[in-house]
């Protein structure tokens, strides 16, 4: 498989009052064509950093200090505005997070679907644009007719979330990213639209992108993980390796702090400690204070991002010198 | 076993409109015991009358039929001094420990204001007993934040502090309405715990209110009880294990079957069962038959004429189903 979207060394901050906070700090990443990858962190560890980058709409306190995004050998980041246009929604369309409050609650669905396309400069007549919108709609497994005509608040919290998905599907977008694309949903609606992803996977050919702070989400569709903590990656492999055989401490922490319906209770085990601050992180490997593997070198120097065997990349010292977790 | 609170055929009707004509049915005949010790957990999607369950224990609401008892006495039947002296017993703890602490008090303030209040206590005796509340609740080292206001800490840690001023009554029942929905993921397993610890050292009984049936089962697997909630109406209840590894009613099979699983292999295999409608059903004085009975795949035309009774299928083990109460 080709590498679809490489990100090379990330940096970026958001100016806040008390300081900048560094949200990602040296993020590389290769996205590989027509899989799926799980960004997986917890709030403020610089997940949607990521992919604000990948679509250049982080907020306007935020601020790229290095690195490249490069898409089909060309870098989203120094790409003017009028380029940039060509290839959102059209090769690389957004979902964002909070599908309850992203859609404007004085228009109706098919006015959504209308702006994209005018937006995003494409011709297309009325009933052209109802047939293509229809279309998306029932990939989603939505009723055309009813939804079309509706105002968002005529409608669920699941069927908002993939009125989204649609719209973003709506110009045959090459990459689909997808932010939270399950948080404040129900149980049900989450298993809904986990699985109505999973059909999207294999209807099209498509690269899907994801974040989420729920790891057990990856587990059901992710191809790959990368695992965020402070700002850093930590680890990428493919879901399986995560899940089997975690290699770096926070990994292996915050899955066996998983509470799911499967796992085995009297193993869970909480991490302890809490996440760090990223407008002052900790020195070193920003897990140091909350890891129990942490050795001295851990405090002073942050450790080198290596490949290991096969897909595995972790950002470990303990892998660094030749000592990996058992 | 002492009773604490008991719940005697609740019923709680929202009205609304000019002359309040119109009304939804929140809670129907709401029948439940908590004593000395207990742990219960409350689950069920969003609408389906948790919350309202939750603060109708906590008289933090007035059922519009049913008695609500604390230790015995019927809390709006008995004078105000009275309830007041009780009222320390029964806490409550909110959902959103960014928004349930003051923001302008110092931690000291927020634990050692309602304990001197609430034990008549001061000088020496109330720092020592601030600080022993706080370490009890893994708020470690105590001094190091009682000058820090509530924003120094992660949401974990807010949780944790919300819980230590529900402490300071010394009370036999704490009642949490979704306690780790707003937490991160590694800390959530962390405050089930130590709901658990409160439970199992100091004999506090504790109410989850939780739509997480992983975080449900982690906290019942070794003791406690779970209610099923649907459409405002108990549908199963019983031993947490016993419902989870052997659940009755559909829609607890349902919710069980859509929980997240943490493993990749079994997630992917895993076959989904479709509900006929995901709608929120909304009852009023006229609805008749089962509420779950528009989604249910098992229904019968009596389901859709008579609520079922909740009948007991097994020691601890009850289930309000016409098709599996049997």
């Amino acid at each position: 498989m080709s590498i679809i979207i490489r990100v090379e060394d990330l940096r970026a901050v958001y100016l806040v009052r008390e300081g900048t906070i560094k949200a990602a700090d040296g993020i590389s990443l290769d996205i590989l064509e027509n899989s799926v990858t799980a960004i997986v962190g917890e709030s403020a560890s610089g997940k949607s950093t990521i992919i604000e980058a990948m679509t250049k709409t982080l907020p306007p306190n935020g601020r790229i200090l290095s690195g490249r995004v490069l898409y089909k050998g060309k870098d989203l980041l120094t790409m003017r505005e009028e380029e940039l246009r060509k290839i959102r929604w059209k090769e690389i369309a957004l979902v964002p997070q909070a599908a309850q409050q992203s859609l404007n609650p004085t228009m109706k669905v098919i006015e959504h679907f209308k702006d994209t396309v005018e937006a995003h400069g494409v011709r297309w007549s009325h009933s052209e644009l109802i047939e293509k919108a229809s279309e998306k709609l029932r990939m989603v497994r939505l009723n055309p007719e009813a939804v079309l005509n509706s105002y968002p608040l005529q409608l669920s919290g699941g069927m908002k979330q993939r009125v989204l998905i649609a719209l973003a599907l709506l110009l045959d977008p090459v990459v689909l990213i997808l932010d939270e694309p399950t948080s404040a949903l129900d149980v049900l609606t989450q298993a809904h639209i986990i699985q109505l992803l999973k059909e999207l996977k294999k209807m099209l050919k498509i690269t899907l992108i994801f974040v989420t702070h729920d790891i057990a989400v990856a587990a059901e569709l992710a191809d790959k993980v990368a695992v965020i903590y402070g700002g850093n990656l930590v680890e990428y492999n493919s879901t399986f390796q995560i899940f089997k055989n975690p290699l770096h401490p926070y990994t292996r922490g915050l899955i066996n702090s998983i509470m799911a319906v499967n796992a085995d209770m009297s193993k869970v085990k909480p991490i302890p400690g809490d996440p760090p601050s990223l407008l002052n992180p900790p020195s070193g490997c920003r897990f140091h204070p909350r890891c129990e593997y942490a050795m001295e070198i851990c405090k002073k120097e942050k450790p080198k991002w290596i490949r290991l065997d096969g897909e595995a990349h972790v950002a470990c010292h303990l892998y660094e010198e030749g000592r990996p977790l058992k | 076993m002492s009773k604490i609170i008991e719940i005697k055929d609740v019923s709680k009707v929202f009205s609304r409109g000019f002359f309040k004509k119109k009304h939804r049915v929140v809670l129907e005949d709401i029948n439940l015991e908590i004593s000395k010790g207990d742990r219960l957990v409350i689950v069920g999607e969003s609408g389906m009358g948790k919350t309202t369950l939750a603060r109708i224990m906590a008289d933090l609401e007035k059922p519009s039929s049913g008695e609500v008892l604390w230790f015995g006495e019927d809390i709006h039947k008995i004078d105000k001094r009275r309830r007041k002296e009780l009222r320390g017993k029964v806490q409550y703890v909110h959902q959103d420990p960014y928004a349930s602490l003051h923001p302008a008090k110092t931690i000291y303030k927020i634990i050692a204001d309602p304990l001197a209040n609430a034990q008549r206590v001061n000088g020496k005796t109330l720092y020592q007993r601030t600080k022993d509340l706080l370490e009890k609740i893994g708020l470690v080292p105590a001094e190091y934040f009682f000058n820090k206001y509530p924003h120094h800490l992660s949401g974990g840690g807010r949780q944790r502090l919300a819980i230590a001023r529900a402490l300071t009554t010394d009370p036999e029942v704490i009642i949490a309405d979704e306690p780790i929905s707003m937490i991160d993921m590694s800390l959530r397993a962390a405050i089930i715990k130590l709901f658990k610890d409160l439970n199992d050292l100091y004999g506090i009984a504790v109410v989850l209110v939780l739509h997480d049936i992983g975080a449900a089962k982690y906290f019942t697997f070794e003791k406690g009880e779970i209610v099923v909630l649907y459409g405002g109406k108990i549908v199963e209840k019983g031993r947490g294990i016993r419902i989870l590894e052997n659940p009755a009613h559909p829609y607890t099979r349902v919710l069980i079957n859509s929980s997240p699983i943490a493993d990749p292999e079994l997630a992917r295999n895993r076959v989904l069962e479709q509900l006929r409608s995901y709608d929120v059903p909304i009852r009023t004085k006229e609805s008749k038959g089962c509420p779950f009975a528009h989604a249910c795949n098992y229904y019968t035309e009596k389901c859709k004429e008579e609520v079922p009774p909740l009948v007991t299928i097994e020691e601890g083990h009850q289930v309000a189903c016409h098709v599996f109460g049997k």
